[in-house]
């Protein structure tokens, strides 16, 4: 290390003193030599003129001495970096386009990556997002996959206490915390205390709850989110202590969580979840009321997690006696990283995407290889003097380099400034419900890949022309208007290699835009089963716990709505529903019993998902009715409790007869009075258009029912959005304490469901054009310098009586040929691409003909015409004047 | 570019890799030298078989410094003209002490080679 330091040392601040030193040191040499001759008897002239000769070349001694400095590299480094600043400013356009080819590529992906590790990698809040697990429970036997689990389960993961550091359940809730007599609605979540310690998250004021304050009947305490307390306190610190008064009850204000942490998602405010020990017996097994989060100990995996999980669970099971049910419905309990989990359906879109922008980065790269090949022959005659002076291919190589290097670095610069940028742009335009959470930022991570990306590029585009260089082994010759009367060779190929690279990865992004649009446009076309047109939706959490449990005042409230509804102008349809179809966060679903079929203690029974609704729903969302009848106001609490099912249900479980007539019980743990069966309507999509997630519904009448929220429907000819006002005029005039938590239209929430695939066409469909863009620049680009260097070859053959025609197809054949090579390595490349992404992606098959057509198509016109130009300027060619130059 | 050229080419004995470092060192073990005097005690010390070349010297004396085997200061001559003295450092002394036997070694295995009979 030492010597190595005090090059540097000598390099950066003692030359000058280190020269003057050789110099007097050289001096004082010559002068010893000098007195050795002067006592020879020389005369002093002669004296001198000995010594230097015996000196010898003092030069060469002093260069040498410099060279064990170190300096002449460093010298001859800063000497080759003016030179190439020199040689980027003096060709301006040709940096500039460089500049942004390699900008788009590297800004591409920043871009894409900064989202990605904000999604995938570092969910914004969560403290080593990869320790922390989220348990789900799957039903084989109904399809039933959902991140929920019971309380027991939850409790026995929790004993897994050489896997698990924390576990913690959180069940959402909601509140209308009531300010100056105007509701407002807080969503809120209950948790166990140790709910902050699995995500790592810190209160920035106060504290978190204890597990003294988790009990059953202990004083009300909330944790609030930065913008709740930010709204309700204006962020003053004296807001810890005092008292928020929330469905009428009052919680002291415990603390403040960091504005980034919101777990789960959208939620302002934090209680207690104060379970009593009878929801952790070994008969709430089944009952998935929770969302269950675990923070794994360093070093653990999921899978073993997983495994370890399988195993208790069936222990607990077979020694607990829910063995039999679990075995024939299928049941298990897995745990998935909380970083897929939070991802949802963002997380195989932005594989693609990743995929997409690497294309793109390598299409930039080769476009920049190409051009600088071309600039490398446009400046042979400068290199061919810098070799006739004296410099090495080595030193070439490495000017070249420098070139590309400070091109790509300044790339580099943009492509990181500009990629945060366009990763929260691009945040921004998908759903709200899979981007909340989410906090796109510059960190040593994204510099990092974006300087992979840089140097990636950078390797592609500055290999070419100095493999050029290397490649040229003939002495340059510097002779005035010398033109090879055909084009060199291995350049050319290498150009040539490029271009193909480029129609091949432009023919894979447009294929895939094709696939996806394709699938896109299939699945907008898909038969919800409703008509989410003009229909507005309003969801409404019942404030305060009287209400919650009074079937009664839930009734007169949610019939008051909708009537009120019903009677405003505009307004065709008025209807509520719970839980709403399409939905992203609610699902609910469970297993019921047919009367007259007993089940065995461990059948699982027929399963179906369930809502609460009013007469108007079916007219609000224009369902067909199949047989029997729906429900009118008559269905109330005081008369038979009925039931409608869908088209699915009845044909899963009622074959060959009319389930009308027939009755089922409720399920879901509830009292099993059964209702009767009184109609069939047609199955609707209640959750996706990529796959039907239904196992068959059951409809029960609010009237009859109790739920803690109802989302109101209305059916508009106008905007559904200019409904809103309606909406909250009408929910507060019947019961002025509650509120309109959430307003979407119909419509917004399916089209929603399909963001992460609008996102893929989007994006594809953006950087397939810059890709055709590119490869028309390199097939343009090559084939005019080709037709260039062939001119006094086009010239000699119309000369010898070729037909302008048969020019035109000398040279657009080149272009041609070029593209079709290009084409068929993108078909493998895209076929390959289909077959992976067939599995991953419903629908995409859809469109798949149409797409590799279409692709083929577009890329051999497009290619045609970038030929064209310079094949019609080749047949314009004058044969005498083409002749004359040679 | 040698020194003296009253040596005929062909009988010149040229200072094989890394022997003139280390020569430079011995010439420092007794006291303090300048370029010039190392290079006149190399050619005496060698019976003129060895012509110090400037050009290799010089940067010989660079390297030697780098490494930190010697150091060097201005001083002034006996005769009164100031030079630049180099001095063996400690380290350069041990470096010195591992070369020496190192290439006594491999003169004597050579020696051996060359002499042996048959």
């Amino acid at each position: 290390m030492r010597p190595w330091w005090s090059k540097i040392k000598r390099a950066l601040g003692t030359r000058r003193r280190l020269v003057n030193e050789l110099q007097q040191e050289i001096e004082a040499h010559l002068q010893f030599l000098i007195d050795e001759n002067l006592e020879q008897g020389m005369s002093p002239e002669e004296a001198r003129i000995a010594a230097r000769r015996a000196f010898g070349n003092q030069t060469t001694v002093r260069e040498r001495s410099y060279q064990s400095w170190q300096f002449p590299s460093l010298e001859l480094l800063l000497q080759d970096t003016r030179y190439a600043i020199r040689g980027i400013l003096r060709a301006p356009l040709f940096s500039l386009i460089v500049i942004v080819t390699l900008a788009l590529g590297i800004g591409g992906n920043a871009a894409i990556f900064s989202v990605v590790n904000a999604v995938l990698r570092h969910p914004a809040g969560v403290d080593h997002p990869q320790q922390v697990a989220v348990l789900h429970s799957y039903y084989s036997k109904f399809t039933l996959d959902i991140p929920y689990v019971s309380a027991p389960v939850e409790g026995t993961a929790a004993s897994l206490k050489n896997m698990i550091e924390t576990a913690a359940l959180e069940r959402p809730t909601s509140f209308n915390l009531l300010r100056d007599g105007v509701a407002e609605h807080v969503p809120a979540v209950r948790v166990s205390s140790t709910w902050f310690q699995v995500f790592g998250a810190q209160p920035i004021l106060g504290r978190t709850f204890t597990t003294e304050e988790d009990q059953p009947n202990a004083a009300p305490v909330v944790v609030l989110s930065y913008g709740f307390w930010q709204r309700a306190f204006g962020g003053a610190s004296d807001a810890i202590g005092q008292t928020l008064l929330l469905d009428g009850r009052p919680y002291r204000v415990l603390g403040v969580m960091r504005s980034d942490f919101a777990w789960p998602r959208r939620f302002e405010a934090w209680v207690p979840i104060a379970l009593p020990p009878s929801d952790f017996s070994p008969d709430q097994f089944f009952n998935e009321f929770f969302q269950a989060v675990v923070r794994l100990r360093p070093g653990v995996s999921v899978q073993q997690l997983n495994a370890a999980l399988s195993a208790r669970m069936w222990g607990d099971l077979r020694r607990l006696g829910g063995a039999p049910y679990a075995t024939n419905s299928g049941w298990s309990v897995y745990a998935n990283p909380l970083t897929e989990f939070a991802a949802g359906s963002l997380r195989k879109p932005l594989y693609v995407l990743m995929a997409v922008v690497a294309l793109v980065l390598l299409i930039a790269a080769a476009n920049v290889a190409g051009l600088f090949l071309a600039r490398s022959s446009a400046r042979s005659k400068e290199f061919a003097i810098q070799m006739a002076l004296g410099a090495s291919t080595g030193r070439m190589i490495r000017q070249i380099l420098l070139e590309t290097l400070l091109l790509a670095l300044v790339a580099f610069i943009a492509g990181v400034a500009a990629g945060p940028a366009t990763g929260r742009l691009l945040l921004r335009m998908v759903p709200n419900h899979l981007a909340a959470g989410f906090t796109v930022h510059m960190g040593p991570e994204l510099i990092a890949f974006a300087a992979a990306a840089a140097a990636l590029t950078l390797l592609i585009s500055g290999f070419g022309p100095a493999y050029a260089i290397v490649r040229r082994r003939e002495p340059l010759s510097l002779r005035e208007g010398e033109t090879h009367s055909t084009a060199s060779g291995g350049k050319q190929r290498l150009r040539g290699a490029f271009v193909i690279a480029e129609v091949s990865a432009a023919f894979v992004l447009l294929v895939g835009t094709g696939l996806f649009l394709e699938s896109l446009l299939a699945l907008q076309r898909v038969d919800l089963g409703f008509n989410p047109r003009g229909v507005m939706t309003a969801l409404v959490a019942y404030a305060g716990e009287e209400f919650e449990k009074s079937q009664s005042r839930q009734a007169s409230f949610v019939g008051g709505v909708v009537d009120r509804l019903a009677a405003q102008p505009g307004v065709r349809a008025a209807a509520a529903i719970e839980p709403l179809p399409f939905d992203p966060e609610n699902i609910r679903s469970c297993s019921f019993a047919i009367a007259g079929r007993p089940a065995g203690p461990a059948d699982p029974g027929p399963h179906s998902q369930l809502a609460f609704t009013t007469p108007g729903y079916l007219n609000v969302m224009r369902i067909p009715l199949v047989a029997g009848r729906w429900f009118t106001s008559m269905d109330n609490a005081s008369s038979q409790p009925v039931a409608v099912i869908d088209e699915r249900l009845a044909g899963r479980y009622w074959a060959n007869q009319s389930p009308i007539g027939q009755h089922i019980s409720f399920g879901c743990g509830w009292p099993p009075q059964p209702a009767l069966v009184i109609g069939v309507v047609k199955t609707i999509r209640i959750s996706s258009l990529e796959e039907d997630t239904s196992d068959g519904m059951r409809y029960y009448p609010f009237a009859q029912g109790s739920d803690f929220m109802a989302t109101f429907l209305v059916r508009t000819d106008g905007a559904p959005m200019a409904m809103a006002s309606t909406m909250n005029e009408a929910v507060t005039l019947t019961n002025a304490s509650q509120a309109v938590a959430s307003v979407t239209s119909l419509e917004t929430l399916v089209s929603d469901s399909l963001g992460g695939r609008r996102l893929i066409v989007w994006m594809l469909a953006a950087f397939a054009g810059l890709a055709l863009m590119l490869a028309m620049i390199g097939i343009y680009g090559l084939i005019s310098y080709l037709t260039a260097q062939r001119t006094q070859e086009v010239g000699i053959r119309m000369a010898l009586g070729a037909q302008r025609s048969s020019v035109l197809r000398l040279i657009l054949g080149g272009a041609l040929t070029r593209v079709a090579i290009g084409l068929g390595i993108g078909l493998t490349f895209s076929f390959v691409a289909f077959l992976l992404l067939r599995h991953e992606f419903a629908n995409i098959e859809t469109g798949s003909f149409a797409s590799f057509g279409a692709a083929t198509i577009v890329l051999l016109l497009l290619g045609a015409l970038a030929g064209s130009i310079p094949a019609a300027r080749a047949a314009s060619i004058n044969p005498v004047q083409a002749l004359r130059r040679e | 570019m040698s020194t003296v050229d009253n040596l005929s080419e062909s009988d010149r004995l040229e200072l094989l890799q890394g022997t003139l470092e280390v020569l430079i060192l011995r010439s420092l073990k007794l006291r303090p030298n300048h370029a010039y005097g190392i290079s006149q005690f190399l050619q005496q010390q060698s019976d003129s078989e060895f012509q110090v070349d400037n050009g290799s010297l010089y940067p010989a004396l660079q390297r030697l410094l780098q490494r930190e085997w010697i150091s060097a200061q201005w001083k002034s001559s006996p005769n009164g003209r100031r030079a630049r003295y180099y001095t063996l450092t400690p380290s350069g002394r041990k470096q010195l002490l591992s070369a020496t036997s190192k290439w006594q070694r491999f003169a004597l295995a050579m020696a051996k080679i060359l002499e042996s009979e048959g």
